[in-house]
């Protein structure tokens, strides 16, 4: 898919739920005017992917996500742009007592070349510090999510050259063949039924089994499932028993079009408190953002 | 399972624009849940694989569970054979054991599904319910009665042979490898000669 066929289809989707319900319309366009930004910026980056075909193929082979193995350089005057932009979208549409510090935070901040590479080694344990985000008293779930959207297109145009000259097909994990990241939802496509993990750091689409868990590799069917709302039947939360994680799904078929990952997550947010509140929690990769304080951020001290 | 309608909360553990970030920032949705009613009700169902028993192909098929009752049979997407799809017969599984009532537009049990082992006597137009101990004892009994009476040791060059042919044996097309085995297995014990298979759908 090209850039402008994903910035369209982006449009068609916000403005469906924008016109369905009023509610959610402030964060839909907040999504929405992030990623045109990061779609229309990442079209301008250098490319990033500078492995062969044969070498990429080799090292999902060995059943590595290539981030763990290639580095994407991130230019310290792109990573600048981004920020500025980024930020001035989140304060447009944030209270000015969440945006304000990442103002201060903008000022202050002095950027460096970046090396970027998977999930856990960009969230890890020390982004809230080495980005100087503690220093300007921004709130760490704020500022994990200003990162990961200043980072984004950089993962997004590595991945999109990928997929364009890779077939994905034999990954059999349930990481990101790309960034190493968890999945944040499924789709049951509807041609065949078969699951495909979507990766909302880099946009990655992949195909998993249906019947196998994608966090922890359980495959024991007594101790898995989902459950729906009878009258939300386009959407499941997929859940484990052994690892106690859920995974929403969509059911293309019972939507009656392609669903769009990053919008359908935004408007089911309601099945993550069902979920949360049945004893399961999102198996999402980014656990920097599962901390609501600073003390309780893995390796921060 | 009953959840009560809440406005949005808490909800964490996100990497993009989660419940938390958004109440942070000030643009969560509100009254999130769908409309409809002051409670949701939460319907759990598990998915388990089978093997359409049909026809020899073998195509896997996923069962969906709900309250210890089968309510949809779908192509398993990840079985190797059919990817997903089922033939017309196959996509009609389910009716095997459910129906579609039309007056309560709700999935009944199949009244038509034989269930218990139903006898027909020689000579007679009506069925009568069996026991499972009453059939095998039965068949057993009739199998070992025409064997006997039809075994031939030898044939007419005094050729050891040790056969019947009044009996034959006609196997299944959605049985495995080893169920095959021990069919054939025990029909040559008896000395069945006429063993065929009716995979040719």
């Amino acid at each position: 898919m090209t850039g402008e066929d994903f910035k369209s289809w982006l449009k068609v989707e916000v403005a469906h739920y924008c016109c369905d319900e009023e509610a959610r319309t402030e964060s839909l366009k907040l999504y929405e005017t992030l990623v045109m930004f990061q779609e229309n910026y990442r079209q301008k980056l250098p490319r990033q992917v500078n492995l062969s075909a044969e070498v990429i193929l080799e090292i999902l082979r060995e059943g590595k996500p290539l981030l763990a193995v290639d580095v994407i350089a991130i230019p310290a005057e792109h990573l600048a742009v981004i920020a500025r932009e980024v930020v001035q979208i989140v304060a447009s549409r944030g209270k000015p007592e969440a945006t304000l510090p990442l103002k201060q935070w903008l000022k202050e901040v002095a950027w460096q070349n970046e090396q970027g590479r998977n999930v856990d080694m960009v969230f890890g344990a020390a982004f809230y510090e080495s980005w100087g985000m503690r220093a300007a008293a921004v709130d760490p779930e704020v500022g994990a999510f200003v990162v990961y959207n200043i980072l984004a297109p950089f993962y997004i145009q590595y991945a999109q050259e990928v997929t364009a000259c890779v077939d994905l097909s034999g990954w059999k994990q349930g990481k990101c063949p790309v960034c190493g990241a968890n999945p944040f939802l499924a789709i049951l496509r509807s041609e065949d039924g078969a699951r495909l993990l979507a990766c909302s750091f880099c946009r990655t689409e992949w195909s998993f089994p249906r019947l196998v868990c994608p966090f922890c590799g359980n495959n024991n069917q007594r101790s898995l499932g989902f459950f729906y709302l009878p009258e939300k039947e386009a959407y499941r939360v997929y859940i484990c028993q052994e690892c106690k994680h859920y995974l929403k799904t969509v059911v293309a078929q019972n939507l009656g079009r392609r669903p769009l990952p990053g919008v359908e997550n935004l408007v089911t947010l309601f099945l993550d408190e069902i979920a949360q509140g049945e004893g399961y929690s999102s198996g999402e990769s980014f656990y920097p953002l599962s901390a609501g304080n600073p003390e309780t951020l893995p390796g921060i001290t | 399972m009953e959840v009560s309608r809440r406005t949005f909360l808490k909800i964490s553990g996100a990497a993009g624009l989660t419940g938390v970030l958004l109440t942070k920032l000030g643009c969560a949705p509100r009254g999130e849940a769908p409309a409809g009613g002051e409670a949701l009700r939460i319907q759990y169902a598990q998915e388990i694989s089978t093997i359409c028993p049909y026809c020899s192909v073998g195509c896997g098929a996923l069962c969906q569970i709900q309250d210890g009752e089968v309510v949809s049979i779908v192509g398993d997407p990840d079985h190797p054979i059919n990817e997903g799809s089922l033939c017309s017969k196959g996509s009609s599984l389910l009716n095997l054991r459910m129906i579609y009532d039309p007056k309560t537009k709700k999935l009944t049990l199949n009244p038509n599904r034989v269930t218990k082992v139903l006898y027909r006597a020689p000579g007679s137009n009506k069925w009568e319910v069996k026991s499972w101990d009453w059939a095998l004892t039965n068949i057993a009994q009739r199998v070992k009665q025409a064997r006997d009476a039809t075994f031939e040791a030898t044939d007419a060059q005094g050729v050891t042979v040790n056969r019947t042919s009044a009996i034959a044996h006609l196997g299944s097309a959605a049985i495995d490898n080893e169920e095959n085995y021990l069919m054939v297995k025990l029909q040559r014990a008896l000395g069945v000669i006429n063993i065929d298979h009716h995979a040719r759908l």
